[in-house]
């Protein structure tokens, strides 16, 4: 079970690095903070951690690691129930996919991140309209709004008709939350269907995680159309070989030894970690002796 | 924390002095962990400087009869079926308290005199299944024990 403080670091994480900077006013930040019953001060704890360590944001050269982290950490909270509100959950898996589509470098390219093979987790939470639902181009665009707009910029929301309500009621109030969560309240009903999200800033192509929650329905006919646009590259990948190249065995090896520094970056490894570095060992057909290895060169450092 | 062949050190050296027999016991103990020389060689060098060097009462040896019996315990311990299984226990619990770098080099350090430090690494690092509870443990490991679980 991932310690609800590391929840909180780990979204803290994905959603600076989606922003590109410390914001501590993000309001995903202070939704999975209540969500979680954590106080300021396991906030102000995350948030001085990351200080610390997330240098200008290369995180010492390991910033793919760092985020595969977290995103591990985040997907195993959404795992083990620790975090209920199924608007929160829908809104960090969307954050996720975004991330994971940022970090793979193109659809058709070869790939050159070494962190590719971490992101072919089986585990990982299925891609959905976030990459078929909207261009590349837009993909590439993605920023998410919602997590990125300061309290001060709620109130331009607000004044935005077509902005979901419940997009920002994520973000004002303890109870708006609960008022997302509360299943007889449809979205939909309120604000007729999908919306404009980017109204009122009419530059970004941006989608919200948290706007896109509201999309549920529309998220559903998408996915229909992933699947079937999905079979069709499925055919067509029958008969190509594979387009993703295989990384190296010293890539591999490169990106676990990233991991396992990443793990153990404040001094402290528990049984998430140590359970996503075997599966990762498993995954990668690492050896003991060879993780081994990369611990002792690790302390050596 | 004291390991295993450091307090052996200690206690036949308690009085200033290491009998031969005291001697002998050693050579025992050392035989029983299968340490190796080049360990025992650090041990024996950090030892001498660390506690010998100042120490100026001079006895006649008298810790052999107290090292006989603690090295009998440990040499029972080694022989144990539960050591290994009690050595995964302990690394496992140690994760799951929150392992510092500095608490695994410990671990590392005191199971490698008598070469179960890759048992400890597996119970770490969950490469081993087995999730076996213990409620008392050898007292060979009772020092790692309490160095990281209490």
């Amino acid at each position: 079970m991932v310690e609800p403080e590391r929840v909180l670091h780990s979204v803290m994480v994905i959603a600076f690095e989606r922003k590109g900077v410390i914001d501590q006013n993000l309001k995903i930040i202070k939704a999975v903070q209540d969500e979680l019953n954590l106080t300021e001060d396991d906030k102000f704890d995350a948030l001085e951690h990351i200080k610390k360590f997330r240098g200008n944001g290369d995180w010492s050269g390991k910033r793919d690691a760092v985020v595969s982290v977290a995103i591990e950490r985040i997907e195993d909270a959404i795992e083990d129930n620790l975090i209920e509100s199924s608007s929160i959950t829908n809104a960090l898996t969307k954050l996720i996919n975004v991330t994971l589509n940022e970090q793979k470098p193109s659809n058709n390219a070869p790939s050159n991140d070494p962190l590719a093979a971490f992101e072919d987790d089986e585990e990982e939470m299925p891609d959905t309209s976030l990459k078929f639902g909207l261009e590349d181009e837009e993909e590439e665009e993605i920023v998410p709004m919602e997590l990125i707009e300061t309290e001060d910029e709620v109130e331009e929301i607000e004044n935005d008709s077509i902005v979901s309500q419940d997009a920002f009621s994520l973000d004002d109030s303890e109870n708006d939350i609960e008022d997302v969560d509360d299943e007889e309240v449809d979205p939909f009903d309120l604000i007729g269907g999908r919306g404009n999200t980017n109204s009122g800033n009419g530059e970004s192509t941006y989608r919200d995680p948290l706007d896109e929650l509201m999309d549920e329905v529309d998220d559903e006919e998408l996915q229909v159309e992933t699947i079937e646009l999905g079979s069709d590259d499925s055919e067509e990948s029958e008969t190509e070989p594979e387009k993703e190249p295989v990384a190296s065995e010293s890539q591999i090896i490169e990106m676990y030894k990233m991991m396992l520094d990443t793990v153990w970056v404040d001094d402290i490894i528990d049984p998430s970690e140590v359970a996503l570095l075997a599966r990762k060992r498993k995954e990668l057909d690492i050896s003991f002796e060879t993780h081994m290895e990369l611990v002792r060169e690790m302390l050596e450092d | 924390m004291k390991t295993i062949f450091w307090t052996a050190l200690d206690i036949a050296w308690s009085d200033g002095s290491m009998s031969k027999k005291g001697a002998l016991i050693i050579e025992k103990l050392h035989d029983a962990m299968g340490l190796k020389i080049s360990l025992r060689e650090e041990i024996e060098e950090r030892f001498a400087k660390m506690v010998l060097e100042d120490r100026t009462e001079r006895g006649e040896g008298a810790g052999d009869a107290e090292l006989e019996n603690w090295v009998n315990g440990i040499i029972e311990d080694l022989n144990s079926d539960d050591l290994e299984s009690q050595i995964i226990c302990i690394g496992a619990k140690a994760v799951k308290q929150g392992l510092s770098k500095e608490k695994w080099g410990l671990g590392m350090n005191f199971t490698e005199e008598f070469n179960q430090s890759n048992t400890f690494a597996e119970g770490v690092w969950m490469e081993n299944d087995s999730n076996n509870e213990f409620e008392e443990f050898l007292s060979i490991l009772q020092p790692l024990e309490n160095e990281l679980n209490k």
